[in-house]
């Protein structure tokens, strides 16, 4: 899996909880919360997301790595590498 | 060994199932236990002569129909819940409302303007204040200030006719006046941009969003026990330990969500919380089978008082009353119109006056005022006159206490409430009615807003 087809899956998710929000033009190295209207609780829902639908954990120590689409897919790349071997 | 939840919900009507939903997208062990056999508490239904002989209780209208924002009113609810907003089968209302006190009147529909022109008609020097204020309580400002004060103290900021006022208040303090005399005006805006700014709506009947409710909760993998009344609230150096159930097991938990009520949760702790309202509610329901089209109402709600000044209080006399509701259930956008058409009369009472009443007065006193209610219905839609009746029913603030538990049959809770849901029992949270949570939505808000500050965010946090 690509760091674009990462953040691909991050905007399909975020385009899930918030579909009131354009996302046709969001910048992946700009903080999402900075160019969205996001709140603690979509963060929280997109962790529930990638754990319900990829079984992907992301501790709380980490939420801060989910800040950019950039940093969202550096972080996640390997999570989702690993998931690949597992299967 | 006990058992052990993530979290124990009490109660399954609104606030509960919504938290139950919430908190199992989240949580492993999710349990919803309540007293009754049906769910839906306050908004509930039964069956008479008939498996497809549906009666709601409550149910005049659901609101905040057009509140599509994620974080809001309908729109907030849908998304924290997961389900989309077709499954709940809400349609608007096919006739406008009244809302009438001695010598005025207004009319309503989910079209801002009906009001607004019903306004401009009869109060046009106030037409501007009206939409200052409504514009104003789209984007509250200082809510914190709003907590501390009443409405009418709100209201006098921005308009000078007290019958305009009467008229404003009334329909909200009918929908949710938790305490007598007056609620703060927080409250008021939440209640009045729900039904006012965003609109009323009905499903075809209470059990469908029940129903739909139960399945997304037993989906996510929670557990839902009826017939199971929590008895004690176990606390342990101030914090929630666990529940005992009336037949003796003990169940632990994390944490606990209750709607009972916050007297009601506190007495089950050995607390002293909160503060009860004396008001209560006595509604009878008339069924008919008639087309439509004989029946000539003009109405869907009419909520009418017929104090000369409009004071909200119960009256002091078992039987008086000051406020009516009435509503016509088939006055919907219903693709298929309802074989039985439902219509509803109510008034406020104290509930005190109808408990521990010996059975003959009890039933003497409760046909003595459906009586004067069915006069009042029938004035009120003159089109029943004509078509016979196949069933009427009335329910007391006896019946609230029997199938909610809520003291002295409240409908809208205690007249103190606890704003952020938090209790002087670490993890033991309060949810629906008495967190401010008010109506069907009010109450799922309420589930859903809990869940999210109190528990899911404190957990992500630790
Ligand atoms: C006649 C009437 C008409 C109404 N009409 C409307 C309307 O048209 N529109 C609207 O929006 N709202 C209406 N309401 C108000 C609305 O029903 C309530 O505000 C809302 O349902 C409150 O929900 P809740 O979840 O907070 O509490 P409840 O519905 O009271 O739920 C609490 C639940 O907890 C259970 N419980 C209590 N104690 C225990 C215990 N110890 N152990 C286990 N279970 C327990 C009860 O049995 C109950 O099921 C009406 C209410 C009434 C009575």
């Amino acid at each position: 899996m690509t760091k674009d087809d990462i953040k691909q899956i991050v905007l399909d998710i975020i385009a899930e909880i918030a579909p009131d929000e354009d996302l046709s033009d969001v910048k992946p190295e700009v903080r999402l919360r900075d160019q969205l209207e996001l709140d603690s609780m979509d963060f929280l829902d997109i962790v529930m997301e990638l754990r319900k639908q990829y079984g992907i954990e992301v501790p709380e120590a980490d939420y801060p790595e989910l800040a950019s689409l950039d940093s969202c897919a550096n972080y996640l790349e390997p999570k989702f590498a690993a998931l690949g071997t597992k299967a | 060994m006990a058992e052990r939840y993530d979290s124990i919900i009490i109660g399954a009507g609104f606030a509960g199932l919504a938290a139950g939903i919430r908190l199992a997208q989240f949580q492993e062990r999710v349990l919803i236990l309540e007293s009754h056999f049906i769910p839906g508490g306050l908004n509930s239904y039964y069956f008479r002569g008939g498996k497809d002989k549906l009666f709601n209780t409550g149910l005049h209208t659901v609101t905040n129909f057009n509140a599509k924002n994620r974080r809001w009113g309908f729109g907030l609810i849908c998304r924290n819940l997961g389900i989309p907003a077709s499954e709940f089968s809400l349609v608007p209302p096919s006739r406008p409302s009244l809302i009438e006190v001695p010598g005025a009147g207004l009319d309503f529909n989910n079209d801002l303007d009906v009001l607004r022109g019903s306004i401009a008609e009869r109060f046009p020097a106030e037409v501007e204040a009206f939409d200052r204020f409504c514009t104003d309580m789209s984007q509250l400002e200082d809510v914190q200030r709003l907590y501390g004060i009443g409405s009418r103290t709100w209201l006098e900021e921005y308009f000078r006719d007290p019958v305009l006022m009467d008229l404003l208040e009334l329909p909200v303090y009918i929908y949710g006046g938790y305490s007598e005399k007056q609620i703060d005006a927080a409250t008021f805006s939440t209640v009045f941009r729900s039904i006012f700014l965003e609109g009323c709506s009905s499903p075809p009947d209470i059990k469908h969003i029940l129903d739909l409710l139960i399945k997304r909760f037993k989906s996510l993998g929670g557990e839902l026990k009826m017939r199971k009344r929590v008895a004690r609230i176990d606390c342990e150096g101030g914090a929630f330990r666990a529940v005992e159930l009336a037949d003796g097991t003990r169940i632990e938990a994390d944490r606990c969500l209750s709607s009972a009520g916050l007297c009601e949760t506190g007495q089950l702790a050995g607390e002293v919380w909160g503060r009860t309202c004396p008001l209560s509610v006595f509604e009878t329901v008339v069924s008919v089978n008639a087309p439509m089209t004989d029946l000539q109402a003009d109405y869907t709600l009419q909520l009418i008082s017929e104090q000369e000044r409009f004071d909200w209080k119960a009256p002091d006399e078992r039987g008086a009353f000051d406020h009516l509701t009435l509503a016509a259930s088939a006055f919907y956008d219903f693709a298929e119109e309802p074989h039985a058409k439902h219509f509803k009369i109510g008034c406020f009472q104290k509930g005190e006056l109808w408990l521990g009443l010996d059975e003959e007065t009890y039933q003497r006193e409760k046909n003595h005022l459906e009586e004067r209610l069915l006069q009042v219905l029938l004035a009120r839609y003159p089109g029943l006159r004509d078509v016979e009746a196949e069933h009427c029913e009335s329910l007391t603030p006896r019946t609230v206490v029997t199938y909610t538990s809520h003291l002295n049959g409240g409908i809208y809770g205690g007249a103190e409430k606890t704003f952020d849901g938090t209790t002087a029992v670490q993890d033991l949270f309060i949810i629906g009615n008495d967190q401010g949570g008010i109506g069907i939505m009010g109450a799922l808000t309420s589930g859903v807003v809990v869940s999210n500050f109190q528990v899911i965010l404190k957990s992500a946090r630790t």
